[in-house]
Formats: structure tokens, C-alpha cells, sequence
């Protein structure tokens, strides 16, 4: 339904999308997935026909081309752009009859249809509100039953769950993924929970170049992700001789020797499987005192973080489920040899302008613990973090809060700092 | 594949063609916009009741058949109070009336309109135009062959013969009412001074010659030849030419106008044939009979005035005239004085009109009294100038000399000139059928008022000078009568109680009105429809 | 067709929802009332000359062409550029023809419906007892809706080159009174030119071409001696649609090069 060959997109001399090509097959979920400014906007913009490609081999949607059939793929496609543009001024009801007649829908068949949009998103009793009047969340619904009213073979949606709660959040993902069965779905987030909940296959946009695609298990698979056997323990005066002993262990491919935690050291034992039992056993004969021993699985969220960012990802990072704070990432620089075969072009730091997050990132690219209260500076990827008005570029400073609870879903937890989105 | 391609070459192809386009749609637009304006394609549909935004046929008629260019100069300028509403209006429309009729003739109507603030370009073009002084006014003009200066004719603003006739209303305070327009003329005069302009040969003028008559071409001082008359005629555009008919046989086809003045004996059968004959074909006359009533009788040009219906009687009002021997009375009583016709004597005919506008006198010295006997069929005998006002005595009969006082014996107003015009049947040379040709003829009580002796007497000259130019314009004149439907004035007011409620309702009523609807309209919308982030989920 | 028409619905429904089209009728109507006032005062109550020259015979006329289109077009074009309104617009199945075209009849419908004032003056003179002549008063008005068709064409084009609004409605506003004083002031310039150049080839071939071609887009000449008189002229009705056809072609052809130029 979707073909893009080499789609390029500049700005005068800034590159917005770079040589990205893609397919996506009828009745795909495709996640589009990238820090902002990685081109998501762009791309999708330009498969809607709001902006035109600098070039491109094929750019095909529905079957036409974008280029010189702007009409016909127009006519093909709900397409909700990012800031949800509708008429403030006009009712529900009004802007979704506007929208059905520009698709030349008409009576009875209209009204059935503003029905059912209104039913799924949940909107029925709100039919009759001035737009501009509905709070962000309610308008983001608003452009979504806009988008699906009439019953388009391609969905293009464009962050569809900012600016949404944690409720409306999994609504629209269940919807999403309901809409796979009817529709081909597009959807863009720079959120790799919401991406995961919600598509099969992910592409991995950063930097305007399309670094991964695939499922989360092919990516998995090919990124090394199969886990690691997290070993905290009191192994002596010695703790190379300790990891030396754990590496000879059957199926250990190699095991990392992390920071020093009082008398206790921490370990990471990369191999085939769940070594838990083995590592304990070693324990047992050499009479370690063991203070923690988890199978950590590598979530797509560290995978994530480690293409877009190239491993400095603390703000992922303490978004990341299980992992414990400063760990693994930075570990993984080698490459893994499983994920040899899969493209990966690594991008310049996102924020390398901004000095001092990556003089750290270089400088220290396993930073030591963060105290468990102070000032740290992050880079927040929601764009609705402070009202959306801010440079999203630029880092800002947070002062940290006790451990926010992990979200049931165990997906990513509200930041410290999105506490001002509107509840 | 390579259709699908995106690239540079594939947006430059694009480009290239949507720029075509655009220069095709622009080529296409001016193609349009002068093909519309082609006269056979322009199609002008008046929407106005009155038909006050188009030609009428006869002025159609007229500018198709144009001979060749005329040029129109516009000299307008603001009038004071209390007529600047009322010549502001009448200039707008008659400036609209100049783009429909040019619209109408296309470039064979040229309209200058003159900055009359640029003193320096108008003066100049003034020159050119052998205009002298300046009035609110439009200068048709045509050049003429063979000559310097062109025809040209002045359409005043306000007047009988200009753009409109006002009603100067009443600047009393208690009566006040405004300066209106009575009607809107500017397009008669207009067309009337364009055919004046592009049809009027320079009229010729033959006076007659052998029979007595004084001499035109005279320069010796004479004062009974009439030398300055001709000279005030020639530089007001008229040739002039002796005609006499024991020599020339007939009038000549060109003479325009014929003036047959103070002769002294009577015009022989073949003369007096070719006079009846040239009357006839539409010829215009000037007649005037000798002063002396025993030489009017033997001229016979009483005769002549009696065909014309015209009545030259006995009486006479005189200038004494002496014997230079003995200076007794050869000619009226010693108590007779010079006999000055008062502007309140004098008739609002194009030849007078202006005496009566301005109010100077004009001196008849002798003349015979005249009387309308008979008026021409499809025509007006008028007396212009009649029995003036006069000291005790100036009435004498001669002869016989009773002495008593024509004005004791008879208190009879009497004519000393009169305009004689008629309407001719077929109309002579390329002119439109609604108009009128007319033959015209004007009868003097003597040529006293036109000799040498006034005309060149500088205390009395000024005075007849006009007269004169008046008289052989006015009998020389082509114009015809145009029927061009009279226009309306195009002044519906309101006034007083009526306005005030007009502009409350423009200023207040409409404007709140919109504010009403604005507010309804919130209101509506916003029912239905609670406000405010407490709707939020 | 039926793009035009839904667009042109909305347009129509989204000048009369916001304040925008309310204020700015408030104040036109107003502006003409005052007119009216200050005309009726200095003709001695000639009803011909007040309603004429409030549709086109008057100064305060074409000033409003001048400022109304600007703003009418700031809040079409730029607005929504800037609101992604027009985003959402440009991406939905309408052409961009359908889209210009829609926009820009409803726009002339609000500025025919703000020039219905002067008949509703009429009326009141009717009511009065002076009758005005309505089939001038109607060419006037038909003149006034084919100029604000041109202004606002004219208006739209120069909008669509901005996204920032204000800018948009100063591009349209320079555009329009380019448009409406382009004539009277290169003909003065050309007089100064044919001046200078006196002798010259150019000075007899290229500046009375370039005059006449000066005199032929006089709005004001133009609107002067057809609408203003009461007389419905082909070819005037051909000037004030062939320009507004021109000026939304390109104005379509500059939207639709957002979808292929960059």
C-alpha cells in the first residue's frame, strides 16, 4: 500500500529525510519510530501530499503516485498531521459532516458513518461541542474519528497519542491496532512503548535515515537483545578472578564486570538462555554472598536508545523498566556479530550542539549513579512536556523525584516533569 | 519506474509547464480583455430608468458619420458657492457623457481634459485654440484644411447652449433653497458644436454691390461704406465677397449668406431672379433698407422684405442727419436724438440674448420701423430689437413732416429688426434626418447700426461691434435643431426629517444591527455546547 | 464542483462564527454609514450621488477594497497555514482549484453582502419618498461584488506567498493598492519618462504601449465608466471575471507547488 524509494527531503542544506526507503503491505500496523527531528513529520507529510519529496524513486501510497496523483492518493488515505489541525470554531458533528462531504459522502450514509466514527472514539456525547471548546486529549480524538470517518485504505497518523493520559493512551493504542484488521496503519511516535503496544513492525527513523526495520523480535534478535543475568554479589578481594570463573561457565558468551557497590560487586553474564541457575550454582561452590541474581530481558526501549542515541540514553534509560540506573548501554558499543547482517548507520549525537550532555556522554559514557535526589539534565522526547513551546532539542534540568510507580503495562512511566500535562 | 521518479529533472518538467501556463493564462486574459473591447463584441446594456447612461440615437447617428477627428478640451474648474454643488455634478456627468461619446466614436473623439492650475499648458493650448480668456467650458474643436487655426465652438457649463441649465436657487436664509439643475444639456450642446465644428465650411458672405450699396472693402473713411463690418467678419472666419448681379449672374453656390444693404436703386428682373432663386435652394439673407424712405422706395427692398412677410413701414427713427453746408436737418427734426436701444427693449434671441445678459445699449441711428405681417410657414418672425425707449420727439414721420410725434400718434411698439427663420423641407448636404435645416434671414430697419459711421466711431463702435457678429453668426449658422430627448436632472433628495432618519439608520441602525447578529450568533453556538477544560476526560 | 461548494459553505460559515467577520462588517458598515452622513450633508440630500458614490463613485469605496480583501485573506490563507488548518485542508481529497475557488467565493460573498448596505439605503430613501434609480443602484452594486471579486482574488494570491499573517495581509494590502494606484502613478512616472526620453524610439514605441496597457488594468477607470453610470458593459464584465480567473490560476498553481517544489 505504501512504497518509498529513496525518499530524500531538504531544507536548503539541512536534510530532513534522507534516502529512506520502505514498504508496507496491506493490512500492515507500521510503526514509525524516532526521536524528534528524525524526519517522521516530514515523511509522512510527504506521503499525504502536504510537502513534496526533493526525490525520490518511488513514492507511491494506495497505489497511486503521490507526486502527480495528489488527488486520487488523497482520496485514499486519513491522514491526521500531527498538531491536529480542525476548524476551532465549528461543532463535532459539524467538522466531521465537513470532512465526510469532502470525501463526498452524503445523507444517510454520512450520519451512519458519524455514528459508528464517533461510537469508536468514543465521542458520541460530545457531538455538539464547539471544537475549540474539547481539551487536547478530546481534540486528538476529534482528528482520529476525522481520519477514519471515511473509512480510508491507509491511516497515516502522526503522534496520535501525545498530549493524551495514560488511560486515553491505551485506548487509542487498542484502537490502533483494532484498525489494523480494516486498514493499513502508519503511526509515528517518539515513544518506543507506544510503538511496541501497538505494531508489529517498527521502523527506526533518526537523524532523517531509516536505521532499522523490522519486527520487535527480528530486531531483537538481530541487535543482541537476548538479556542478561544480573549478578550482584561479595565475591572477595578479587572480582576479575570472579569473572573470569562466571565466563567459563557453559553458554556464557562473556560477562561485564560493573561498579562496585560497597563490599558487593555487580556482574552481567551475557549467554544462551536464562543462566540464573547456573550463576547460582557457581555462587554456591565458591560462597559468594549473593545479593541479587535477575534475568534482565533487553527491552526494544534500550535497543531504541542505543540506535537514535548511540548510547547515551540516560533518559530512556531511567525510563527503562528494570534496568538499574547507568548500566548496560554503554557496554554494548562493540557490535553484537548476530546483528552484523542488519544496516545500522549510526547518526551524529542528536543533541551535539548542546555542549555539555555530550562532553559527558563522551567523556563519561558510564556515568556513575545519579544521587537519588538533585539536579540532573535530561532530554525529554515529548514535545508536550512544558506545553510543547520549548526548544525540544535542548535538554532541561529536573529535579529528580522519589521513583515514579511503572505504569501497569510496564511501559514507560510518566517523567518526572510531565506533570504538567493537563489531567 | 522512471515516471514515478522524483528528482530534479522530473520538478523542473513540472515547473517548467506550470510557468507555461501561467503565461498562457496571462496571454489568454489579455486576449480576452481586448477582444471584449472591440466594438462588435462590446455589448453596453443601460440599467439607469431614465436611459441617463447612453447615447441617444441621433448623437449615434451623428458620431458614426464623423467626417473626421474632433478634439474636445475640458476647461472645468470648482464653482463658488452657491453653485459648486450644482457645477461639481453637472462636470462629473458631463465628463461621462465624454467617455460614452468617445467610447462611442472611438479615436475619432479626442478628450483633453486640462489642469486649469497648470496656467502655463492651458494658456498655450488656448493660443492654439485663438481663444482668448477663460470660462468653465468645454472647446470643441476640428482642424479645417488649408488653415491654421481649427474650427471651434465653446460649450459654456451653465446656459441655454451649455452642459446644463440651473435654477441658482434662493441663498435667503429664510427661504433658502439650493442651486438645482434644471436640466442636463450638455449632450445637444455638445453634438450641436461637434457638427458645427466638422460640417461648417467658413461661411462666405456676399454683399451685394452696384446698386448704390456702401462699399465693403472701403478703408477711406466713408460713413456710409461698410469696411468695418467687413473686417469684424473676416476675423471671426467668414469669406467675404462683392456680388454683383448685373456681372455675375447668379449667387454664388458657396455664398452662405447674402446682405443686401442700403441699396439705392432697384435690383434688375435677372437680379432680383437670382436673389428668389438663391432663397429658394436655402440661401440665408441680411437685408437692410435704405434709411432714406424715398430711396427705400426705389430699391424695391421693401418688396423683397414683403415676400419674407415682413412690413417695412414709413416711420422712421432717426439720427437727424445735416447738411454738411448748412448743417440744417436734411434727414429727422432738429429735437431727434440718437436713438439707443435699451437691453430691456432687446429680445433673449442668440443675437441679443447677450445684450440682455451683460445689459449694454445698442445705437440705432436710423432706422425704419418693421412689423411682422405674416409669419413663415413652419417658422418664427421675431422682432429682436424693438421701438426703443426714446427722448420726446424722436418719432418722425418723413416726409410729410406733420411734426407731431410718431409716439403721441401711435404708442404701437415697433420693430427695428427682426430674425426671420424657417424650417426647410429637405435638408441640404450629410446631415442626420432627425435634424432641422432652416433657412434664415434678417431684416434691418436700415443699415445705420452696421455703417462705418458707428462701427468705426470709437465711442459707439464697441456697442454694435457685437451686433454685428451676432447677426451674420446667428444668419450663417449651420447649427441645426437637434432632438435629443431631454434629459432628467437626476436630482431625487431627501431632506430635513427624511435624512436624519436615512443616517440614523446607515450610521447606528446597521452597524448595531451586525453587533446583534454577532452576539445571537455567539450565543447560539455556545449553547449546546458547555464550555471550558471541565469537559475534559 | 462539489469541492468548491462544501468549501465554499464552510468559508461562508467560518467568516460569520469568528469574530473576525463580525468586526470587520461592524466597522465597514459604520465607515459607510458616516459616509453616507457626511454626503447627504455635502449634496443637499442627492440621493443619486450618495448611493453611487458609496459603490464605487467614492473614495471610502475603493480605501475598503484596499483594506478588507488583506484581512479577509490573512485569516483564509495565512491563518490556516499557520493553524495546519490549511494542512489538513490541502491533504484532503479536494483539489486545490476546488480549495482557492471556494475560499475565494466566499470572501466575495461577504464583501456582497457588506455592499448590500447601499441598497438597504436605497431603501430607506424609498421609504422617504425619494426614489432612487434602481436599476443604476443594482449595476453599481454587481460592479461593487465583480471588484471585491478582483480585490480579493488579487488579495489571496499575494496571502498565499506569506504563512506568518501579518505579513500575508501586508503583501495582499500593498498588492491590491498596487493594483488600484499602479495606473494613475505610471502614468505619471511614463509622462516623466516620455520627457526624458523625448526623441528617442523607445520614448514613441515602448512608453505609449506600455500607457495604454497602464490605462487597460485602470481598476478605477474601468469600474468609473460602466458600473458607476448603471451600465452592464461586456467587456467590463469580461476585465473584472478574466483578472480574478488569472490572479486564483496562479494562486492555485503556487498552492499546488508546496506539493512539488523543495
Amino acid at each position: 500500500m505504501i512504497d518509498v524509494q529513496n525518499l530524500t527531503r531538504r531544507y536548503g542544506r539541512h536534510v530532513a529525510v534522507d534516502g529512506v526507503s520502505f514498504q508496507v503491505a496491506q493490512g500492515e500496523v507500521v510503526g514509525l519510530l524516532g526521536p524528534n527531528g528524525a524526519g517522521k513529520t516530514t515523511t509522512m507529510r510527504i506521503l499525504a501530499g502536504y510537502l513534496p519529496a526533493t526525490s525520490a524513486e518511488v513514492l507511491e501510497v494506495a497505489g497511486h503516485d503521490v507526486l502527480r496523483a495528489s488527488l486520487e492518493v488523497r482520496k485514499r488515505i486519513g491522514y491526521l498531521p500531527e498538531a491536529v489541525p480542525l476548524y476551532r470554531e465549528l461543532r463535532v458533528e459539524e467538522m466531521l459532516r465537513f470532512h465526510g462531504r469532502l470525501h463526498g459522502m452524503d445523507g444517510a450514509r454520512l450520519r451512519s458513518r458519524m455514528g459508528e466514527v464517533l461510537e469508536r472514539v468514543g465521542l458520541t456525547d460530545r457531538a455538539r461541542q464547539l471544537v475549540g471548546n474539547l481539551s487536547r486529549g478530546l481534540r486528538q480524538r476529534v482528528g482520529l474519528a476525522v481520519a477514519l470517518l471515511p473509512g480510508p485504505e491507509v491511516l497515516i497518523l502522526d503522534e496520535p497519542t501525545s498530549g493524551l493520559d495514560p488511560l486515553q493512551r491505551r485506548e487509542v493504542r487498542d484502537l490502533v491496532r483494532e484498525l489494523g484488521a480494516e486498514h493499513t496503519v502508519l503511526v509515528s511516535s517518539h515513544i518506543l512503548a507506544e510503538v511496541e503496544a501497538m505494531c508489529p513492525r517498527v521502523l527506526v527513523l533518526t537523524g532523517g535515515r531509516l536505521v532499522a526495520d523490522g519486527s520487535r523480535e527480528e530486531l531483537e534478535a538481530r541487535l543482541g537483545g537476548r538479556g542478561a543475568v544480573r549478578v550482584e554479589a561479595v565475591v572477595g578481594p578479587d572480582p576479575e578472578a570472579a569473572r573470569a570463573l562466571m565466563a567459563s561457565l557453559p553458554g556464557v558468551e562473556r560477562v561485564e564486570l560493573g561498579e562496585r557497590l560497597g563490599i558487593h560487586y555487580t556482574f552481567r553474564v551475557h549467554g544462551e538462555g536464562d543462566l540464573r541457575e547456573d550463576v547460582g550454582a557457581l555462587a554456591a561452590t565458591q560462597g559468594w554472598a549473593l545479593r541479587e541474581l535477575s534475568f534482565q530481558s533487553r527491552s526494544l526501549e534500550e535497543l531504541f536508545a542505543h540506535l537514535v542515541a548511540g548510547g547515551d540514553a540516560q533518559e530512556l534509560e531511567a525510563a527503562g523498566a528494570a534496568s538499574p540506573s547507568g548500566a548496560a548501554p554503554a557496554a554494548e558499543v562493540q557490535p553484537d556479530p548476530a546483528g552484523a547482517s542488519l544496516t545500522l548507520e549510526l547518526p551524529q549525537a542528536p543533541a551535539s550542539s548542546a555542549g555539555a550532555p555530550s562532553e559527558r556522554a563522551s567523556a563519561a559514557p558510564s556515568p556513575a549513579p545519579q544521587p537519588a535526589t538533585g539536579k540532573r539534565v535530561i532530554y525529554s522526547l515529548n514535545p508536550f512536556d512544558r506545553g510543547a513551546q520549548r526548544d525540544l532539542g535542548a535538554p532541561v534540568e529536573v529535579e529528580d523525584a522519589p521513583a515514579p510507580a511503572i505504569d501497569e503495562a510496564g511501559l514507560t512511566p510518566p517523567r518526572p516533569d510531565a506533570g504538567e500535562e493537563p489531567a | 519506474m522512471s515516471s514515478h521518479r522524483v528528482d530534479r529533472l522530473a520538478k523542473a518538467s513540472i515547473g517548467s509547464r506550470v510557468v507555461l501556463g501561467g503565461l498562457l493564462a496571462l496571454a489568454v486574459v489579455v486576449l480576452v480583455n481586448w477582444l471584449a473591447g472591440r466594438p462588435g463584441m462590446r455589448l453596453r446594456v443601460d440599467l439607469t430608468s431614465a436611459g441617463s447612461s447612453s447615447l441617444d440615437p441621433a448623437t449615434d447617428r451623428v458620431l458614426k458619420a464623423l467626417p473626421g477627428p474632433v478634439t474636445v478640451d475640458v476647461f472645468f474648474r470648482p464653482e463658488a458657492a452657491p453653485l459648486d454643488q450644482v457645477a461639481a455634478a453637472v462636470q462629473g456627468r458631463t465628463l461621462d457623457l465624454l467617455e460614452l461619446i468617445r467610447l462611442e466614436a472611438g479615436e475619432l473623439v479626442q478628450v483633453t481634459s486640462h489642469d486649469l492650475t497648470n496656467t502655463a499648458a492651458v494658456r498655450e493650448r488656448l493660443q492654439e485654440l485663438r481663444i482668448n480668456g477663460l470660462e468653465n467650458c468645454l472647446v470643441v474643436s476640428a482642424p479645417v484644411e488649408g488653415e491654421e487655426v481649427p474650427a471651434r465652438e465653446i460649450v459654456p457649463l451653465f446656459g441655454a447652449r451649455g452642459c446644463a441649465s440651473v435654477d441658482l436657487g434662493n441663498p435667503d436664509r429664510n427661504a433658502w433653497r439650493p442651486a438645482t439643475v434644471q436640466s442636463f444639456d450638455a449632450e445637444r450642446s455638445l453634438l450641436a458644436a461637434v457638427l458645427k465644428v466638422t460640417q461648417g465650411r467658413r461661411p462666405v458672405v456676399c454683399f451685394s454691390f452696384g446698386h448704390g450699396e456702401g462699399d465693403p472693402f472701403s478703408t477711406d473713411g466713408d460713413p456710409e461704406a461698410f469696411g468695418r463690418l467687413e473686417t469684424l467678419l473676416r476675423e471671426d472666419g467668414f469669406i467675404t465677397r462683392r456680388w454683383n448681379g448685373a456681372t455675375d449672374g447668379e449667387v454664388p453656390s458657396d455664398c452662405t449668406v447674402l446682405a443686401i444693404l442700403e441699396p439705392e436703386v432697384r435690383l434688375s428682373e435677372d437680379e432680383r431672379a437670382a436673389v428668389d432663386a438663391f432663397l429658394e435652394r436655402g440661401g440665408r439673407i441680411v437685408l437692410a433698407p435704405h434709411a432714406d424712405p424715398g430711396l427705400l422706395a426705389a430699391s424695391g427692398i421693401a418688396d423683397l422684405c414683403g415676400t419674407l412677410g415682413i412690413e417695412v413701414t414709413e416711420g422712421l427713427v432717426c439720427e437727424p442727419k445735416r447738411d454738411p453746408a448748412t448743417t440744417a436737418p436734411v434727414v429727422g427734426g432738429p429735437q431727434v436724438a440718437f436713438v439707443q436701444a435699451l437691453p430691456t427693449d432687446m429680445a433673449p434671441h442668440p443675437i441679443t440674448g447677450p445684450y440682455r445678459d451683460v445689459g449694454r445699449p445698442l445705437w440705432v441711428p436710423t432706422a425704419h420701423a418693421l412689423r411682422v405681417a405674416r409669419q413663415p410657414r413652419l417658422g418664427l418672425a421675431q422682432g429682436i430689437v424693438r421701438s426703443p425707449v426714446r427722448p420726446p420727439g424722436s418719432w418722425l414721420d418723413l416726409p410729410p413732416f406733420d411734426w407731431i410725434p410718431d409716439d403721441l400718434e401711435d404708442r404701437q411698439q415697433r420693430d427695428l429688426v427682426v430674425a426671420w427663420s424657417q424650417a426647410l423641407e429637405s435638408s441640404a448636404g450629410p446631415v442626420p434626418e432627425d435634424w432641422v435645416a432652416e433657412r434664415r434671414a434678417l431684416v434691418l430697419g436700415s443699415g445705420g447700426l452696421l455703417q462705418d459711421a458707428v462701427l468705426r466711431d470709437p465711442r459707439l463702435g464697441p456697442f454694435n461691434e457685437s451686433f454685428a457678429r451676432n447677426a451674420f453668426n446667428w444668419v450663417a449658422d449651420r447649427e441645426y435643431r437637434v432632438s435629443v430627448s431631454p434629459r432628467d436632472p437626476r436630482m431625487e433628495r431627501v431632506d430635513g426629517e427624511a435624512a436624519v432618519f436615512v443616517v440614523q439608520v446607515a450610521l447606528w441602525g446597521l452597524p448595531l444591527l451586525s453587533l446583534f447578529f454577532a452576539g445571537l450568533t455567539a450565543v447560539l453556538r455556545r449553547r449546546g455546547a458547555p464550555t471550558g477544560a471541565g469537559a475534559d476526560a | 464542483m462539489r469541492g468548491t461548494l462544501v468549501i465554499y459553505r464552510r468559508e461562508l460559515a467560518g467568516l460569520f462564527l469568528a469574530p473576525l467577520g463580525w468586526v470587520l462588517l461592524f466597522l465597514a458598515l459604520f465607515a459607510n454609514g458616516l459616509f453616507v452622513y457626511l454626503l447627504l450633508d455635502a449634496t443637499r440630500g442627492d440621493v443619486g450621488t450618495v448611493l453611487r458614490s458609496a459603490l464605487g463613485g467614492g473614495t471610502l469605496f475603493w480605501a475598503l477594497l484596499v483594506f478588507l480583501p488583506p484581512l479577509l485573506a490573512m485569516r483564509m490563507m495565512a491563518e490556516e497555514s499557520r493553524t495546519g488548518t490549511l494542512e489538513y485542508l490541502l491533504t484532503a481529497p479536494v483539489s486545490d482549484g476546488a480549495v482557492v475557488v471556494g475560499k475565494w467565493l466566499a470572501a466575495t460573498t461577504f464583501l456582497g453582502l457588506l455592499w448590500g448596505a447601499v441598497p438597504v439605503y436605497g431603501v430607506l430613501f424609498q421609504l422617504q419618498g425619494a426614489s432612487p434609480d434602481w436599476g443604476a443602484v443594482l449595476a453599481s452594486w454587481l460592479g461593487a461584488v465583480l471588484a471585491s471579486g478582483l480585490f480579493m482574488s488579487l488579495g489571496l494570491l499575494a496571502a498565499t506567498l506569506s504563512a506568518t499573517p501579518l505579513l500575508a495581509a501586508f503583501l495582499a494590502f500593498v498588492a491590491c493598492l498596487g493594483w488600484l494606484l499602479l495606473p494613475t502613478f505610471g502614468g505619471q512616472l511614463l509622462t516623466a519618462a516620455t520627457g526624458l526620453l523625448q526623441g528617442t524610439s523607445l520614448a514613441e514605441v515602448a512608453l505609449p504601449f506600455l500607457r495604454s496597457s497602464l490605462e487597460g488594468m485602470d481598476v478605477l477607470r474601468h469600474f468609473h465608466y460602466s458600473w458607476r453610470i448603471g451600465v452592464l458593459d461586456t467587456a467590463e464584465v469580461a476585465f473584472f471575471l478574466s483578472w480574478p480567473v488569472l490572479f486564483l490560476f496562479i494562486t492555485v498553481r503556487l498552492l499546488e507547488a508546496r506539493r512539488w517544489r523543495g
